[in-house]
């Protein structure tokens, strides 16, 4: 056992004077764990979304391309994105980290609607969807369409307009992506179309809009189910946990040839291990000082 | 006077690779772009160097290849 340590990390006549974990088989086999370890996490977050906390795979894209497919599924018209609307749902999730928490209001008592008027938009009638910790745009859309309000969201004749923030952060001490879906059809143009069809005046439709009652307000929410409460691990946590400890391990590895071959002053056929360090080691940083991105529509 | 240069050479890449990956922050696409680019100048960068060194074999085409896929494949699947 202690020679086989040995053999990985120090060169040896045994190993050819080379580590074997600096040979291309053993770093081959290092590259296979690293898959099948993203592989375990990609499927544990889609058969149990709760279990890990983080949503890699998301874009606002995806959810508008997604949500108006499945309403040209029911036969309706697809929803128009709206910069306003997605300020207003990208604010909406900014304020659920700020206050910490997870919920339609918050506890400073801020009701969705309040971020509607806060981006200026008049609506006739608007309605909200939530979600956390899904790992791709599929798994959500499909829980969102297995639940019925959030479904009656999705496929609503009154929407006309749509608004989508995907936002990272870390909500409970749990990095966690949030996606909110804001709809709503602006004031004017319901008013508009009201006053064609049925003669009633704009302004008579304006009053009784302004009112929407609570029930022509719909919203929703939907998370993973969380099995654990409490403390969970992000799979980006974890790829980024076992990718690091293997660029250490493997850039140690080279500092110990590169020390190994200036004390034995062997001359070997062998790629340039200070180079391979030099590149690594940018790699490294890459992985310690970047994290994963959303772009927000 | 060759190996100064081929080291400075090298250093712009991997330096030019590390800023413009941090600048296309949030931008996924570019940022893919960037590694495979910086993968493929290290890559062309170790011909040319061992090209001069007069030890361009096989064995060490292949030590290249494997290190610069093991760094890009855990960087882009971590992160993009």
């Amino acid at each position: 056992m202690v020679k086989l340590v040995k053999l990985l990390f120090f060169p040896h006549e045994d190993n050819n004077h080379k580590a074997f974990l600096i040979q291309p088989g053993y770093i081959g086999l290092l590259i296979g764990i690293y898959l099948l370890n993203q592989s375990f996490i990609r499927t544990l977050t889609i058969a149990r979304p709760g279990v890990l906390g983080y949503s890699s795979e998301i874009t606002a894209q995806k959810v508008l391309d997604q949500t108006n497919a499945r309403r040209q599924q029911a036969g309706l018209a697809p929803l128009k994105l709206n910069p306003i609307l997605s300020q207003s749902a990208t604010a909406k999730a900014d304020n659920m980290f700020a206050e910490n928490y997870w919920s339609h209001n918050s506890p400073s008592g801020k009701t969705p609607w309040d971020f509607f008027k806060g981006v200026h938009y008049q609506y006739s009638v608007a309605g909200e969807n939530l979600a956390k910790d899904f790992y791709d745009t599929d798994s959500m859309m499909r829980a969102w369409m297995n639940s019925p309000t959030h479904k009656a969201n999705i496929v609503n004749t009154k929407y006309q307009e749509i608004g989508i923030g995907v936002v990272n952060g870390v909500l409970r001490g749990v990095k966690t992506t949030l996606v909110v879906q804001h709809f709503g059809t602006p004031l004017v143009r319901a008013a508009r179309v009201a006053d064609d069809s049925t003669a009633i005046p704009a302004e008579e439709i304006a009053v009784a809009t302004n009112d929407t009652p609570a029930s022509e307000v719909v919203l929703s929410e939907v998370s993973a189910p969380a099995v654990t409460p409490g403390f969970m691990i992000s799979p980006l946590q974890i790829s980024q946990f076992v990718g690091l400890a293997m660029f250490v391990v493997i850039i140690a590895t080279l500092v110990i040839d590169i020390m190994s071959s200036m004390k034995t002053k062997n001359h070997r056929l062998s790629s340039s291990s200070l180079s391979h360090i030099g590149f690594l080691a940018i790699i490294l940083m890459l992985l310690l000082f970047t994290r994963q991105g959303n772009i927000l529509y | 006077m060759i190996k100064k240069l081929e080291n400075i050479i090298l250093g712009i890449i991997l330096i030019a690779g590390f800023f413009l990956y941090l600048y296309f922050d949030h931008n996924s696409h570019y940022q893919r772009n960037v590694i495979y680019l910086t993968g493929g100048s290290y890559f062309l960068w170790s011909l040319y160097h061992h090209y001069q060194k007069g030890d361009l074999h096989l064995s060490i085409i292949i030590e290249y290849l494997v290190i610069i896929f093991f760094a890009l494949i855990i960087l882009s699947s971590t992160f993009l």
